[in-house]
């Protein structure tokens, strides 16, 4: 009687390591569930985060323009004009973008921006494309020297949407 | 058997808990990162705004870059720090070349602002211009003191600037009148764009290119509550420091100074005779303690007053109009002249106590020479005081002499003035009728002894 109280049975043995097994698959599907969203998270911050720097490189150019010429105040357009720290006439503007359209299954566009130099030229060096898969974009005038700026990006990892009030800021010309 | 399974199970979670703190660690730094750009931006414009706002609050001409150039080191703002550096634009007048350096996250950015200030003062709302904004490289951040190969750059910028506005002034009123982006695209001799090809349905997009087209505004999905950050990211932002580190010549405190310093000479001599007034020679010991401290406000009252007529005199030099430079002349003069006011009107009190208490019929009092002579000690002291004082606020006064004032400054300038001489004659006559008393007292009491001398020599004769 004192033996058998003293050791662990069969029985006991094979209890723990049922518990210790169901346990164990339960925490591997909590983690496993976990990380696959955690991934998709990822992908999401960054797809944001490639988004928002091109965008941030579109702010900088628009936050050195001294004013919007296009859209008129009020006035929501898929394309901007405006003038920059030397006077120049800038375009921001899109161009349907084929081979990316066919990769995503969806028509998506370009955004390039062109400056007129007054050289009477086209120069392939004035113009910049500032990103490759763009669904939609809209300026919309608030001022003459401020504009709000909503684009969606898409890649293969999904679609992000942006939204940015940009005031220029060399405004020493406007009184 | 339990204590492995136990230890095992532990180190199982242990890892689970720190595995998901490290992938949400991740996402938050990720968020962060995205964010650096803009907060970088919102970094810099508070510089720039607190700038702007120091000049609103001292005025251009007491400007804190005003005859050098104003720096700040590792300002700590959002997390992260910024250098700033402002100076006068290089030959133009009322301009400023800001220079802001964040620094956030481990990445560097540059701003620059190049303000005007337009000194209108029907408009104080509208007061600055930002003529030129620029992003730069963080290298070209410059030295103070230093050859600034950047503000060269800016000029030829400028100047590039003003070559070009009547071209795009016309380019301009072109473009306006253009409806499709192929036709704007086509007068600034850009490439034409590409037609949309027909692999899938037509979007507004597309349709915008070709035709003019009402543009529908954007909708925006809500954001899934996971995706909004819910905490500060690494590095929490450390609340800004109260102390405001830019400080220009603060007109406004000096003269606060000015009246402070002098008002309280005047309470604390006061209060000083009150004590004598109460408890009489008792109260000797509490009179000389406010006696003191009065001195003390007094000699902070005069230094104050010189502190404020200098950096008058650099306001004036550097005042944007004559109006601007009147205005400064006439607020200083009227503080000054109150100051003068207050220091005249300790003296007179103080003349009112001392014939009240030592006046001439205290002088008639005194029975012996010895008393008298040390009368005549504290009165000369005083005089000599007083004719220090008289001799400061009649040079204050000068220096004044050449700042506007109205009439009723004028006045009352001369009044304080003439109080303070009447005052001092006053004591000099004091001091005459002590010293005249005097010799009657040391000539009586010599006749007395001589008489006495004589009395007792008649005395011992005859006794003899």
């Amino acid at each position: 009687m004192k033996r058998l109280n003293s050791a662990t049975t069969l029985v006991e043995v094979l209890v723990v390591i049922g518990l210790i097994g169901l346990i164990g698959v339960a925490g591997m599907r909590f983690f496993t569930s976990v990380n696959t969203s955690q991934k998709a998270f990822s992908q999401q911050a960054i797809l944001q985060m490639e988004s928002r720097k091109a965008f941030d490189q579109i702010i900088d150019q628009i936050r050195e323009g001294t004013d919007v010429i296009r859209p008129a105040t009020g006035e929501t357009l898929h394309y901007m004009v405006f003038r920059d720290l030397i006077n120049q006439v800038n375009m921001l503007y899109l161009e349907p973008n084929k081979e990316e359209s066919n990769r995503l299954k969806q028509r998506v566009y370009r955004l390039i921006s062109y400056c007129n130099d007054f050289s009477g030229l086209y120069k392939k060096e004035n113009e910049k494309i500032l990103h490759n898969s763009i669904k939609q974009v809209r300026f919309s005038s608030l001022s003459p020297s401020s504009v709000q700026v909503n684009a969606t990006v898409v890649s293969d990892k999904g679609e992000y949407q942006f939204l940015a009030h940009v005031g220029l800021l060399n405004v020493g010309g406007i009184e | 058997m339990a204590l492995p399974f136990t230890i095992v199970a532990m180190v199982v979670v242990i890892g689970f808990i720190m595995t998901m703190s490290r992938m949400n660690q991740g996402v938050k730094n990720q968020i962060f990162h995205t964010n650096n750009h803009q907060l970088s931006f919102l970094m810099a414009y508070s510089a720039l705004s607190r700038v702007c706002a120091k000049i609103h609050a001292f005025s251009w001409a007491s400007r804190p870059f005003a005859t050098a150039p104003y720096a700040e080191n590792k300002v700590a703002l959002q997390g992260g720090h910024y250098d700033l550096l402002v100076e006068n634009s290089k030959d133009r007048e009322f301009q400023a070349d800001v220079y802001v350096r964040t620094h956030l996250a481990g990445i560097s950015r540059m701003y620059f602002w190049r303000v005007r200030f337009n000194d209108d003062l029907l408009d104080v709302s509208n007061q600055i211009f930002v003529e030129a904004f620029l992003n730069a490289d963080p290298k070209e951040f410059p030295v103070a003191g230093k050859a600034n190969p950047f503000a060269k750059k800016v000029e030829d910028l400028l100047t590039q600037r003003a070559a070009n506005q009547k071209k795009s002034d016309l380019l301009a009123r072109e473009v306006i009148r253009l409806k499709k982006p192929n036709d704007i695209i086509k007068e600034l001799n850009g490439r034409p764009i590409e037609a949309p090809d027909g692999s899938f349905p037509p979007t507004p997009e597309d349709m915008a290119l070709v035709a003019r087209v009402p543009v529908p505004l954007p909708e925006m999905p809500t954001l899934p509550g996971s995706e909004k950050p819910d905490t500060a990211g690494p590095n929490p932002a450390r609340p800004p420091s109260s102390y405001d580190s830019i400080v220009g010549v603060d007109m406004n405190a000096k003269m606060k100074s000015v009246l402070t310093s002098s008002e309280n000479a005047s309470k604390l001599n006061d209060e000083a005779w009150k004590k004598i007034e109460e408890q009489g020679s008792a109260g000797i010991g509490e009179y000389q303690v406010l006696a003191d401290k009065a001195a003390e406000s007094r000699e902070a009252a005069h230094k104050d007053m010189s502190d404020l007529i200098k950096s008058a005199q650099t306001g004036i030099e550097d005042a944007p109009s004559t109006g601007a430079a009147r205005a400064i002349e006439e607020m200083v003069s009227q503080t000054v002249v109150a100051g003068i006011q207050n220091l005249s009107g300790l003296i007179g009190r103080t003349m009112e106590q001392l014939e009240d208490n030592a006046g001439m019929e205290y002088l008639d009092s005194l029975p012996t020479a010895e008393h008298v002579a040390k009368l005549l000690n504290d009165w000369e002291g005083y005089l000599g005081h007083l004719n220090t004082e008289v001799e400061r606020l009649n040079s204050l006064a000068s220096e004044i002499g050449s700042f506007h004032k109205s009439a009723e400054v004028e006045e009352a300038l001369a009044k304080a003035l003439q109080s303070a001489q009447e005052n001092r004659d006053k004591m000099a006559e004091h001091v005459e009728a002590t010293k005249k008393r005097l010799e009657e007292l040391i000539k009586k009491e010599e006749e007395e002894a001589d008489q006495q001398m004589q009395q007792e020599q008649e005395g011992a004769g005859d006794g003899a």
